[in-house]
């Protein structure tokens, strides 16, 4: 996986009390189909009550862009730590999903169990 | 012929279950224990979970015989709670995943009534009054116009969350998991510590027995008045006595001759003859599983699915969210007269 992550911490620059703290997350999924998988699958989920985070997600080409702000750093650390937890579980899903065949060994020793 | 896969990751086991019509096809899982001496915490239950996933997913299709997973599974049922949050979120993920990339159904379940319905389908039993008890819940049930009602409960913590503490502070393994630990210890227990009794009507209260095991029981060891074992056996006895009475009271106010005990606690020995000696004194009938089906499982999670399957439910993908607090009385129980 490939991200790249810009990470903004200026008070003084902040458009709205909302947004002391920010990250824009591009990540590479290799395809669209997949990102926007990805995307609807993580952004069912709601920050825990306690967290200032917010997240907004988009997918632009094969990449899921997602900007978290916070009023607190440790927070959007957490918030950032829990997508990235999310989106490799996600993909990991796919990935081994996609891999799946029944294997015939399997096959095999039912129908000798059978027998 | 429905065929539903279900995941279950609400506390610290994770499993993936398949179920066609009425028949388990198979329900690997995983447990997290936590390292000795202490609980199971979410951040690092969660990171088993993630851990082990879907190599249980994979697991479930082999052992199932499942060739072509898009076409002969209908839907996915994951665990939309009650539980720990972190965990939760795990199976969700997964879930919601595997429902796209199948283009199937997506039925989120409680995880109270996935133990009810999977005690129902393996016990055959008809309309029973329910005893649910676990590490995270303890209620008395009953069905009545499509609710799962919940007659009584405990007021604090759960009778499985108060054994497993105690069996923490006797210093016992959390594998496979405290309470059986403690079921076993206090068979070699020989004497009977009285302890308090806290029915209060049809609910009961184990925070003040906890406490007073916690201090007195333990200056009882410690002075050499009783041993480990007793105050395993004494707890197991009281505190079952108590679920015994709100069942038994429960069965009364619904006339009923059935009662299933399911949840992982529902796997102890000593509660079940205890059980079982009250419906015999009622002319009752006391219906169990083993502990494939009474601790948390997937496949009990997918004969949910089955139900809102048959019942033809819909529920959007962007509503399939997870929640820690899921009372077994919210759940409009269509899939039943």
């Amino acid at each position: 996986m490939e991200e790249l992550m810009k990470l903004n911490e200026s008070t003084l620059e902040s458009t709205t009390a909302c947004e002391n703290h920010k990250a824009i997350l591009y990540i590479d999924l290799e395809n669209e189909k997949k990102a926007q998988i990805i995307c609807r699958t993580l952004a069912v989920d709601k920050e825990p009550s306690r967290s200032t985070a917010k997240r907004t997600y988009n997918v632009q080409g094969h990449h899921l862009v997602v900007e978290v702000v916070s009023l607190d750093a440790k927070y959007l650390q957490k918030s950032v730590d829990n997508l990235f937890d999310m989106c490799y579980l996600a993909r990991q899903t796919i990935d081994e999903v996609t891999r799946y065949h029944l294997q015939v060994s399997n096959s095999f020793i039912d129908a000798l169990d059978r027998s | 012929m429905v065929c539903i896969l279900g995941i279950e990751s609400s506390a610290n086991k994770v499993g993936v279950g398949i179920i066609r019509d009425g028949e388990v096809l198979s329900n690997p899982r995983a447990t997290y224990h936590a390292p000795f001496g202490q609980g199971f915490r979410p951040p690092e239950t969660a990171a088993h979970h993630r851990q082990n996933i879907v190599r249980i997913v994979i697991d479930a299709l082999q052992q199932a015989n499942i060739k072509d997973p898009q076409n002969e599974i209908d839907g996915i049922a994951y665990t939309k709670g009650p539980g720990m949050g972190a965990p939760l979120q795990v199976g969700a993920t997964v879930a919601r995943t595997l429902s796209q990339l199948w283009s199937v159904p997506l039925y989120p379940v409680n995880h109270c009534i996935g133990h009810i319905e999977m005690g129902r389908l393996i016990t055959k039993a008809e309309n029973p009054v329910v005893l649910y008890v676990s590490g995270g819940n303890t209620q008395v049930i009953s069905y009545s116009n499509q609710r799962y009602r919940i007659f009584g409960e405990t007021l604090d913590i759960a009778v499985g969350n108060c054994l497993d503490r105690f069996a923490r502070l006797v210093e016992l393994p959390n594998d496979p998991f405290p309470a059986y630990n403690l079921e076993q210890l206090a068979l070699e227990g020989k004497k009977l510590i009285a302890l308090p009794y806290t029915v209060k009507g049809m609910d009961l209260s184990l925070s003040g027995m906890l406490s007073y095991v916690e201090r007195k029981g333990l200056q009882m060891i410690r002075a050499g008045e009783c041993t480990a074992a007793d105050l395993c056996f004494s707890l197991q006895e009281t505190i079952f006595a108590m679920l015994v009475e709100i069942t038994e009271r429960a069965m009364a106010h619904c006339g009923s001759n059935e009662v299933l005990v399911v949840g992982g606690v529902g796997s102890n020995r000593r509660l079940q003859t205890m059980m079982s000696i009250m419906a015999e004194q009622r002319g009752a009938k006391l219906f169990a599983t083993d502990e494939r089906f009474c601790i948390d499982n997937g496949a009990m999670i997918a004969q949910v699915g089955w139900h809102m399957a048959n019942a033809k439910m819909i529920i959007a993908l962007e509503e399939c969210s997870t929640t820690q607090r899921f009372r077994t009385d919210q759940v409009d129980v269509v899939w039943r007269n």
